[in-house]
């Protein structure tokens, strides 16, 4: 039972830490090298608890192999995400015990989102991943927007909380219970049931927020523009995850109803055409990414459409392989945003080839998988989902998404035509990066494109992950 | 040993991203130690492997590595996989051998170069792809070696691109090399849609084993379409008629890389590639015998080709035509082994002679044109002799290398099991042409060494011996030149010699025992009197030293006088053969222009006004508009995105609810 839950009681500690120390005065590189110590041995233990199983709390709580794949997902991104926001530029000192306090209970939250089985215990646990991060939003030097951002976000928040907490009591009104196992027992007879339908949705729609879909993304490209880079780097991989396991694990309920998966395709249409789009024009690292978030959350929900023809295993490679190649560019924009404080125009990629051989390839290689290119993870990714759609007959879907790669792949590219071939002369100094970064950033380049030629490990990984939801 | 099979093309991987990134930022010294180690060690790994192979009973002969496996859909199962068996031992031997020695010579030619990282990491690259080419154990291994090294070459040719025709000639080889890959592509789809395999260790015993079966017949219509279609691909890659044309423009290379890439060994890849489908050519003899006319035709026209070329390289490229010609003959007629061997022998000529013609260009201060060279003997003495020692065995003199290779194939193609009156033909045409190699490369060392020296005073000062750096490896080549050939001693001369066996032929029995079967099988085995094996054999003597014989009375003992009296008598022959026999021309006229034409027209109307116009600007358009539209959604008022979000929410439940 231990083994089972220790990487929660790992990152419950971790919190108990954290929370201790921002009363203390601690060095800022002791605090730092505690979070990368606790997040690595969150991993250890989500490897220890890999293949354990156990029901807790009368049902409400269930550990199997799906959560733990999620589990170790998330404390992986964790450490990497740790690593990577070492340097803490645009963070005030005295704030970052505290930063990784609310990351910690923001972990724990979303392990708590892909193990709890039951609708009560999982809305608390959304509280408990969304709450902290409107408070870490706001923490950064300099500016006045990041208040502006975190109101945003919370109030976004608040709504979608809304809608979900409406949409549990309506499925509570359908079924009588809020425990998954006994409605997925009873799901048979409620297709048609609108209270049903009607819950499923606004239960989903809190976690399309989540996933920044549009249209309930607004909050996105203002949150990531406004906080500091480093807080980006977690808000932007992190929850997700958590989103994604939701998601699947809502919709392998739900999927018999009909008329329910042709609205997720039009939504994953609309969102990753949206998305796109509004990248095209994009000046600034951080707003391009929110809006490339975008468009990747309607590319993952594609997986949704195929229940049973490997939808889910896709949507779950797909996550993991976002959470890198987003963590792989969050990594170079921290490392090009200099000292200034200020936002991270594409112009400082200017040059970069020169000034860091390293980072331009990282950034080409995450780029390019963030397109879709060959031999990069996400071209792995994007052909898993697109097949997987096709194959459940959303042929149209399939072929918008890849007329959609066409229009991500100019997006991208631009970015990348950038950093490789600005002139030199307006560049400033050469980047002189940590040795860790630098590693983290040969390891984030080995992997994805190790995703790209070998996928066959991670996908019978997920599969075992999605035939524990059966 | 399989094991670590990977790390012979993995060496040069490495030489070639640590000089084609870093290169730039190094000292020159330390680039040629990575491009030669990275080389030498691949060489030192194929010893120690082919050391392996031999150390095991011939049955058993095969080192197989699977590296991993690329993509499994359906039935079609790809490993990347490596193979060592006698064949590709052979190669591999040669390939990364001659390679390093290449690389050494290079060190010293291209001393002055600017670019001289880039030239290093190319010809890294070339190394890799080539052994990928070499040791891959399925085609489309096969197929991406074939193309990298496709690519190499090109980057070579047009190594000095500040030059329009040296990237004219890049271009040139690049695009004839597609159309002979179109073909092979074609070839491997319908191998694999025939036998659903295209790895050689299940495709091969496949074939033989329904062959055996009887469901496979003798020059059935799909085996015949599929050896053609491969060798077309081998038409491009080496240069045979009617895709030749781009070898000689190829020149415009730095000359290492003549040497190795466009004469010692990618292009023979083509004849790599018909030894190692042996087993289907056997099976379809019609193709058998075009693939060795088409050679005999390629072997005869390239070598009067070159009989009047000026250009010292040009020569060279016209006899490496001709001397591939040959190669194929040997392929075409079953003789798989003398095909191999011939490749192995003229890989260590031709590379020698090139590598000679490269010191030549070297001191003349880069003029390649012969009529300003002359009695560079005394200055050059040891290119001089390597240069003669290569030439002697590439007219066929015993007993140097080139003899027991060409003679063999001769012998062979007389004997051609399936064709006994073509073989005859082929013969006589192989015959002919050993006397026009003679020649025409007894001409080229009387013009370049002997007489006097004809350039300006300028040249004349500067000539001079070159570093040790190029003239070692012509000396080992040279070496090589001479003994490369006593590996494969004919029977009827070995017995005279303490019972010498070929131990070509010996080594290779076990890859091509299943074709020998069947021709067997098909024709009987055939005996001869050794007396005609003795008498073509000094036939084949014979007219190489007449060819000598008239290339010292024209150049030596009657300088110009003959010469142009002969012009003047056959002066439409003279300016036939002259010009090439036109087929560039004829090329132009009626592929290109059309071509030009055909996608002029395209070109304005299809693709700036309908593609461009409404398909890539219009669309464009479309999206930038959309993009800005989409962009003023987000006007920061959190009132406009709440409307959203609910109006969003709204709609779906509207459709979901009322939909019903």
């Amino acid at each position: 039972m231990i083994t089972a839950l220790l990487p929660e009681i790992i990152i419950g500690i971790a919190s108990l830490f954290f929370f201790t120390s921002s009363l203390l005065d601690l060095k800022d590189r002791t605090v730092v090298n505690a979070a990368i110590g606790f997040s690595g041995l969150s991993i250890a233990a989500a490897l220890i608890s890999l293949g354990s199983h156990g029901d807790f709390f009368y049902y409400a709580y269930g550990v199997d192999r799906f959560s733990r794949f999620f589990v170790l997902l998330i404390t992986g991104t964790f450490f990497l995400a740790c690593i990577i926001t070492k340097g803490m530029k645009q963070i005030p000192s005295e704030k970052i015990s505290e930063l990784y306090f609310f990351i910690s209970v923001v972990v724990l939250g979303l392990i708590m989102i892909t193990t709890a089985r039951e609708l009560i215990t999982l809305f608390i646990a959304l509280e408990l991943a969304s709450y902290p991060l409107y408070i870490i939003t706001s923490y950064r030097t300099g500016l006045g927007y990041q208040f502006e951002a975190a109101v945003k976000y919370m109030i976004f928040g608040v709504v979608s909380t809304a809608f979900m907490l409406y949409g549990i009591s309506y499925l509570y009104g359908a079924f009588g219970t809020t425990f998954l196992h006994e409605i997925v027992a009873e799901v048979h007879g409620h297709m048609d049931n609108s209270l049903a339908i009607a819950g499923a949705i606004l239960f989903l729609v809190g976690l399309a927020y989540k996933l920044a879909l549009f249209p309930f993304h607004f909050w996105a490209p203002d949150v990531y523009a406004g906080a500091a880079g480093e807080v980006v780097t977690f808000l932007a991989s992190l929850p997700k995850l958590g989103a994604i396991a939701l998601l699947v694990r809502t919709v392998s309920m739900f999927s018999g109803m009909e008329n329910l998966l042709p609205v997720l395709a039009v939504l994953a249409v609309l969102s990753m055409t949206a998305g796109n789009l509004m990248a095209l024009n994009q000046q600034e690292l951080k707003r391009l990414l929110a809006y490339s978030a975008v468009s990747h959350a309607g590319y993952m929900f594609l997986g949704l459409l195929a229940p049973d023809q490997g939808g889910f295993t896709a949507m779950l490679f797909y996550g993991t392989v976002y959470a890198i190649m987003s963590l792989g560019a969050f990594l170079v924009a921290l490392q090009v945003a200099g000292d200034e404080k200020g936002d991270i125009p594409l112009s400082n990629l200017k040059g970069l080839w020169g000034r860091s051989p390293l980072m331009a390839i990282l950034l080409t290689i995450a780029l390019a998988s963030l397109a879709g290119l060959p031999p990069t993870g996400g071209f792995t990714g994007k052909l898993l989902l697109l097949t997987a759609a096709w194959k459940a007959g959303y042929l149209w879907a399939a072929v918008a998404g890849v007329l959609n790669t066409v229009i991500g792949i100019y997006v991208y590219l631009k970015a990348i035509k950038i950093s490789l071939v600005g002139d030199e002369e307006d560049t400033h100094a050469l980047l002189a990066s940590p040795t860790a970064i630098r590693i983290a950033a040969a390891a984030i380049c080995i992997t994805l494109l190790y995703l790209g030629i070998t996928p066959g490990k991670l996908i019978s990984m997920a599969d075992m992950a999605v035939n524990a939801l059966s | 040993m399989e094991n670590y099979l990977f790390l012979i093309p993995l060496f040069p991987l490495l030489g070639f991203l640590l000089n084609g990134l870093l290169g730039c930022r190094l000292e020159k010294p330390f680039i040629s130690y990575i491009g030669c180690a990275s080389v030498g060690a691949a060489f030192i790994t194929a010893v120690l492997a082919v050391y392996d192979l031999i150390g095991r009973p011939a049955g058993d002969r095969q080192l197989v590595q699977v590296l991993w496996s690329w993509m499994a859909v359906g039935d079609f199962q790809l490993d990347v996989s490596l193979m060592i068996d006698q064949l590709s031992a052979v190669m591999i031997l040669v390939v990364t051998g001659i390679s390093f020695l290449i690389h050494i010579y290079s060190t010293g030619y291209m001393h002055e170069d600017e670019s001289y990282w880039r030239y290093f990491a190319y010809l890294n690259m070339f190394v890799f792809f080539m052994t990928m080419l070499v040791l891959g154990a399925n085609y489309v291994v096969m197929f991406v070696g074939w193309e990298g090294v496709g690519l190499a070459s090109y980057l070579l040719i047009g190594f000095w691109y500040q030059g329009t025709e040296n990237a004219d000639a890049g271009k040139k080889a690049f695009i004839v090399n597609r159309i002979g890959d179109f073909g092979f592509v074609l070839g491997m789809f319908l191998l694999f849609t025939t036998f659903g395999t295209l790895s050689y260790l299940e495709l091969f015993p496949e074939v033989a084993g329904l062959h055996h079966q009887g469901s496979l017949s003798m020059n059935s219509p799909v085996m015949i379409a599929i050896c053609l279609l491969l060798f077309l691909g081998a038409t491009g890659k080496s240069a045979q008629i009617p895709l030749y044309v781009w070898l000689p423009d190829a020149m415009a290379g730095p000359t290492p890389v003549s040497a190795l890439i466009h004469a010692a060994t990618m292009v023979t890849a083509g004849v790599y590639m018909v030894a190692r489908s042996n087993i289907l050519y056997t099976l379809a003899p019609t193709a058998l015998l075009i693939v060795s006319l088409v050679a005999a035709a390629t072997a005869l026209m390239a070598a009067t080709i070159g009989i009047l070329q000026n250009d010292i390289k040009k020569v060279l490229a016209y006899s490496t035509v001709s001397q591939l010609g040959y190669m194929f003959i040997g392929v075409g007629v079953t003789a798989y082994t003398a095909g191999i061997f011939h490749l192995m022998t003229h890989a260590f000529f031709k590379a020698c002679l090139f590598l000679c013609s490269g010191s030549v260009i070297h001191a003349m201060g880069g003029d390649q044109d012969m009529r300003n060279m002359g009695g560079l003997c005394r200055k050059m003495p040891i290119t001089y002799a390597t240069m003669l020692i290569a030439t002697i065995a590439i007219a066929g003199i015993p007993p140097f290398a080139g003899f027991f290779s060409k003679d063999e194939i001769l012998w062979k193609a007389f004997n051609f099991p399936y064709y006994p009156a073509a073989g005859k033909i082929i013969w006589f045409i192989g015959t002919l042409g050993a006397a026009i190699t003679a020649f025409y490369m007894f001409r080229l060392i009387f013009m370049t060494f002997h007489g006097n020296f004809r350039g300006t005073e300028e040249q004349a000062h500067h000539l001079h011996e070159s570093p040790i750096s190029m003239t070692c490896p012509l000396i080992i080549l040279a070496i090589l030149s001479i003994f490369g050939g006593w590996l494969g001693i004919p029977h009827l001369i070995g017995q005279h010699f303490g019972h010498v066996s070929n131990v070509m032929e010996h080594f290779f029995e076990p890859v091509f025992a299943d074709s020998q079967a069947i021709v067997a099988a098909e024709t009987g085995i055939l005996h001869h009197a050794p007396g005609l094996e003795w008498t073509l054999m000094a036939g084949s003597v014979l007219v190489a030293l007449a060819g000598i014989f008239m290339a010292w009375t024209l150049y030596i003992r009657y300088p110009e006088y003959l010469l142009e009296k002969l012009a003047r008598a056959y002066s439409l022959h003279y300016r036939l053969v002259y010009n090439k026999y036109y087929v560039d021309e004829m090329y132009y006229l009626l592929i290109v222009l059309p071509v030009y034409h055909l996608s002029m027209l395209l070109w304005k109307i299809v693709d700036a006004i309908v593609i461009d116009g409404l398909g890539v600007n219009g669309s464009g358009w479309i999206i930038r508009k959309g993009s800005c539209a989409a962009a003023k959604i987000h006007n920061g008022y959190l009132q406009t995105y709440g409307s959203f979000f609910v109006l969003g929410v709204v709609a779906i439940l509207g459709f979901l609810i009322f939909y019903q």
